[in-house]
């Protein structure tokens, strides 16, 4: 009988599918908390500017050029959180041993034992359809992330809120 | 007689408050042709900052007619409400409603960039408008670092800034001492007066009242 080493190893695999799984959760959670930080600051930004939107309604700046102004916002800050991300996550892949080293250094510990690993360096593998998916996720929900507070500020009754003043 | 830039027939409005219905506006007949500047006078309560709403289109919900520039406005959607407020009508109010974050020029230029106007034109339109007003050595300054009239200066220069058919003022100089509201009211009327715009003022001080073309008193929601 021949069995190979994935077979062998059946249960490895299996973990590493579910580690592989668990990991895509656990970045997803990570981007959905940035684009709560995005929607929490635009709506604060609205809460702030109240006053300055019902000005500029009052001289006529249209409900859609309120909420383009708003999402346009929301949607920049997304995306140069995308672009810094991806650039960050490049860069840690390319200077990924240095950085197992410095963390070797600076904790004392052996973190990449080739007689265990099997492997000189810890090995790395990106996948141009994983990065673009992550990367329109991430567009994605910054955009919908700026829907609520644009619609808010759109909605800003210039009457109410300069008759409060 | 060439139509007035505003001409209201029956112009109602009502708010339901804790379900009873307040009658704000009580039927206002009014026609302001073009370079007549009426005050508008009553007081507290009587109407003068709805019919100043309502003339200015800042919210719908009138009944009667209501005429801007030729354009029945009752007939408009909120948008196009937006955009006729936009290219014909002017505001200032009592309190400057600057925006704190942009210098004297850039506050007179919004507007115009608003309604389409270049960039260079409208830069061009705020100097002159400011330096009109006294003001030219302070282009770059913000509102918190001008006094209470060139804050008012500058609120009149952004009013008057797209040459509006229109003005609309609430109290422009009330928030003003004596000497300082007689000046910026007089820079006010002239600017107003050569451009031959239409401007309803309201106000509770007779003597502003009296350097007008015409009075309106307002009362319970009527022009007596």
């Amino acid at each position: 009988m021949v069995t190979d080493w994935r077979t062998m190893n059946a249960s490895l695999f299996e973990a590493l599918a579910v580690e592989r799984v668990a990991m895509f959760v656990v970045l997803s959670i990570i981007v959905l908390v940035a684009v709560f930080n995005i929607l929490s600051s635009l709506i604060m930004l609205v809460r702030a500017k109240t006053r300055d939107i019902a000005i500029l309604r009052t001289m006529g700046a249209g409900r859609k050029s309120l909420l383009k102004v708003f999402v346009t916002v929301g949607f920049v800050v997304g995306a140069l959180g995308t672009v810094a991300g991806l650039i960050l996550g490049a860069a840690f892949l390319f200077f990924r041993q240095p950085i197992v080293r410095l963390i070797e250094v600076l904790t004392g510990q052996n973190l990449w034992d080739p007689k265990i690993r099997f492997l000189t360096e810890l090995p790395a593998r990106a996948d141009p359809v994983e990065i673009t998916l992550i990367v329109i996720m991430a567009l994605l929900f910054s955009f919908l992330a700026t829907l609520y507070p644009a619609f808010k500020a759109a909605s800003t009754d210039p009457v109410q809120v300069l008759r409060y003043e | 007689m060439s139509e007035a830039v505003v001409q209201t027939t029956g112009l109602t409005r009502s708010f339901e408050q804790g379900g009873v219905r307040i009658d704000v506006l009580r039927g206002i007949d009014l026609a302001i042709q073009a370079g007549e500047i009426v005050a508008l006078l009553g007081p507290s309560g009587s109407g003068k900052s709805t019919l100043l709403q309502a003339v200015g289109l800042l919210e719908g919900g009138f009944g009667g007619s209501l005429r801007i520039a030729g354009v029945e406005a009752a007939a408009l959607s909120a948008d196009d409400r937006t955009d006729l407020r936009r290219d014909r009508i002017g505001f200032v109010y009592q309190f400057h409603h600057l925006l704190p974050d942009f210098t004297a020029q850039e506050n007179v230029v919004l507007p115009q960039l608003v309604a389409g106007t270049s960039e260079v034109d409208a830069a061009a339109r705020a100097v002159e408008l400011l330096t009109a007003l006294g003001l030219g050595a302070r282009l770059d300054h913000r509102p918190s670092q001008l006094s209470g009239g060139e804050q008012q200066r500058v609120a009149v220069a952004r009013a008057l800034a797209n040459r509006p058919a229109l003005v609309l003022a609430d109290e422009p100089t009330g928030n003003l001492d004596e000497a300082t509201s007689d000046r910026v009211f007089e820079e006010f009327l002239e600017l107003v007066r050569g451009q031959n715009s239409a401007a309803l003022v309201a106000t509770h001080n007779e003597r502003l009242a009296a350097r007008m073309d015409r009075v309106l008193r307002l009362h319970d929601g009527r022009v007596d």
